[in-house]
């Protein structure tokens, strides 16, 4: 427990409790703003906090990373444009809440929700991460390497678009960490003659270009878009005890499902508020409520989509692996402040595993302190022009990826990934499973080759280690499960074809 | 549940991502065989080349099909007609500006605010009105981020 008191103390000094705050603030007005998403924040963020110690900087990364998922709620409830996929459900019931004049009592409901799911989620993280870091020190290179097989399979899955797509998109992230040098024997491959890939594709040009440069393109196309005018007060936002206990359960599960969902690798805050919701339906007594401007499904996707954040920073800070596309990021984040995500992370640096921890509690307080007293002003946000927003951000990107590395050739590199997002982005080809791909492509391969080399090419461990092979297994009930849905959908519809 | 995509995209996709599968395979056969481990350094990129090239194939064999039967669904009545070219025009104009700086044809600040004012009045439906305000976000802009990146963080903006 000291170290977590030294870190939460540490967080109370001026600085980091400044870049907190000012986290979860942007977090919100971004996460408010139909378009630009939690994931494009993060992204511009980091170059900036190449120049910050690294707690501060994974400091203020947590903040955006609450701030964002909670903010998405305002322009979900009031428009019905969800300002991130998180907040997908939120639209389902918040938006008839509003229309039917109840919009300060869904937002209320909401930033409630959010609060309870992160504090709910924060308690699995502080509890379970120290001991599953110590359970992971014992894992081997075939546990490593199924670890990142099962996260790529079940993201590629689950995600938006077909499983085929998701796969594509893995094998298309993992191709392009390729150029550079091979990790584990040190031998040059794939630059075709260029110097400048000696050093391989940097994280930076590659998530800036897929996820935000593609984003804004994207976003031009309907520039003209205006919402509609919408008013909120501040009446009846508070819950009362009743409300509380009215919806205990609810929180209760929509926290447990969220934090499950966001610890399976790769599954982000979306597909958590979705099977929250789901869960929160089928065992109320007027499901049909639900979708009409029903609180219980307020509160069941936006308690999971933020116990999901809690929930995906546990494998992040214990085994180096990904929990959301977000969490890629911030996986990148701690590559480039010359730290090792995973085990030793408890050992070697406990200021900054311990750090996310408290950055994480402290962060949804002030997140449940900004947006009950501000989202009055936080709903103005969602009318800023989109010209200069828009104009402001690609400067921003370019000036971004040229600072980290002094480049100009990375800063063509993001115009390409630009190109590559909006494309995936046309054909339905989920960005998620491509940027995971590109994060722990590096790990699979040095591990697998590591653990052919101990074994002498036998793959056996696959089968015979206890995690190893429960990992495996997961993987590969993942890729076939989807296909076996279809195949059984695709019979059903020719045997009603035949019928009639 | 059919795809909404157009199959067409689908398809001029999936043969894009063969022929670079297949450039990425040839390119690994030059690799050294390996000496001290089982795979060596052209597994994974074989490995994910035919993979890929396998998984691009099956897009096509779904996307075949649905050529004749695909229908794009137009609004006739949108309420906001949608800007493709103006996404376009936007992507050379930011291509341009990088080359400039790069190529250094100009520096940071006079590049960055013309850049600025020029999309800014794209944006703005080119509404003469509106360009004042755009060419001064424009100037704003340029000169915070050149003093912020310049003297906070120490690094030369072209």
């Amino acid at each position: 427990m000291e170290p977590l008191f030294n870190s939460l103390e540490y967080l109370f000094n001026y600085w980091p409790m400044t870049l907190l705050f000012v986290g979860v603030a942007f977090g919100i007005v971004v996460g408010s703003i139909p378009g630009l998403t939690t994931t494009m924040l993060i992204t511009l963020t980091l170059p900036l906090t190449f120049f910050m110690e690294s707690v501060d900087a994974i400091t203020l990364l947590i903040g955006m990373y609450v701030g964002g998922i909670s903010g998405s709620q305002v322009a979900a409830t009031l428009l019905r444009m969800p300002g991130t996929p998180a907040s997908i459900m939120t639209t389902f019931d918040g938006y008839p809440m509003s229309q039917q004049g109840k919009s300060e009592r869904a937002l209320g409901l909401g930033i409630t929700a959010s609060f309870v799911g992160g504090i709910v989620s924060w308690a699995f993280l502080a509890i379970l991460s120290p001991p599953l870091a110590k359970l992971a020190l014992t894992f081997g290179p075939w546990e490593y390497f199924t670890m990142v097989l099962m996260a790529l399979v079940m993201l590629a899955s689950l995600s938006q678009g077909s499983l085929i797509k998701g796969l594509i998109a893995a094998c298309l992230g993992m191709m392009v960490h390729l150029p550079g040098v091979d990790p584990s024997i040190g031998q040059m491959r794939l630059t075709f003659g260029f110097e400048n890939l000696e050093s391989g594709l940097s994280l930076m040009p590659v998530l800036i270009g897929a996820f935000a440069v593609s984003q804004i393109f994207k976003d031009i196309i309907n520039i003209d878009a205006k919402p509609p005018a919408v008013s909120v007060g501040r009446k009846g936002m508070f819950l009362n005890v009743a409300d509380i206990k009215k919806h205990g359960v609810n929180f209760i599960r929509s926290s447990i499902v969220g934090t499950w969902i966001g610890i399976l690798p790769g599954i982000g805050a979306n597909i958590a508020a979705m099977l929250s919701y789901s869960a929160a339906k089928s065992s109320s007594k007027t499901p049909e409520k639900f979708g009409t401007g029903h609180e219980a499904g307020v509160v069941a996707a936006e308690t999971a989509n933020n116990a999901s954040i809690g929930g995906a920073l546990i494998p992040l800070i214990t085994m180096g692996i990904p929990g959301s596309v977000v969490d890629a990021i911030l996986i990148g984040a701690l590559i480039i402040h010359n730290l090792e995500p995973g085990p030793l992370l408890f050992t070697t640096n406990p200021e900054i595993a311990y750090g996310i921890i408290s950055a994480y509690l402290i962060g949804n307080i002030i997140m449940f302190g900004i947006m009950m007293f501000a989202v009055v002003h936080i709903a103005k946000v969602l009318y800023v022009p989109r010209a200069y927003l828009m104009a402001a951000i690609i400067m921003f990107c370019v000036i971004g990826v040229f600072a980290v590395g002094n480049s100009f050739f990375d800063v063509w590199i993001m115009m390409i990934f630009g190109v590559v997002g909006f494309i995936m982005g046309q054909v339905k080809m989920p960005l998620g499973p491509f940027v995971i791909g590109f994060v722990l492509s590096p790990i699979a391969e040095t591990q697998l080759r590591s653990g052919l080399m101990a074994t002498e090419g036998s793959i056996m461990p696959l089968f015979t280690r206890p995690f190893a092979a429960t990992f495996f297994a997961i993987s590969v009930v993942s890729l076939l499960w989807p296909l076996y849905s279809d195949w059984k959908k695709t019979k059903a519809k020719k045997a009603s074809t035949a019928v009639e | 549940m059919q795809s909404q995509v157009n199959p067409k995209y689908e398809i001029a996709l999936s043969i894009g991502l063969i022929v670079f599968s297949i450039i990425v395979y040839y390119f690994s056969l030059d690799l050294p065989e390996p000496e001290y481990e089982p795979l060596g350094s052209a597994a994974l990129p074989q490995g994910l080349a035919v993979i890929m090239s396998l998984l691009s194939f099956v897009i096509i064999y779904k996307a075949i099909p649905r050529l004749k039967t695909y229908e794009a669904v137009v609004d006739p009545n949108p309420e906001v007609m949608p800007r493709p070219m103006l996404s376009i025009v936007i992507f050379i104009l930011t291509l341009i500006f990088i080359g400039v700086l790069d190529f250094g044809i100009l520096s940071f600040m006079p590049a960055g605010i013309i850049y600025l004012s020029v999309i800014g009045y794209l944006m703005t439906n080119r509404d003469l009105k509106k360009l004042p305000y755009v060419i001064g976000f424009s100037v704003i802009l340029t000169v915070t981020s050149f003093y912020i990146f310049t003297k906070l963080f120490y690094i030369d903006l072209p």
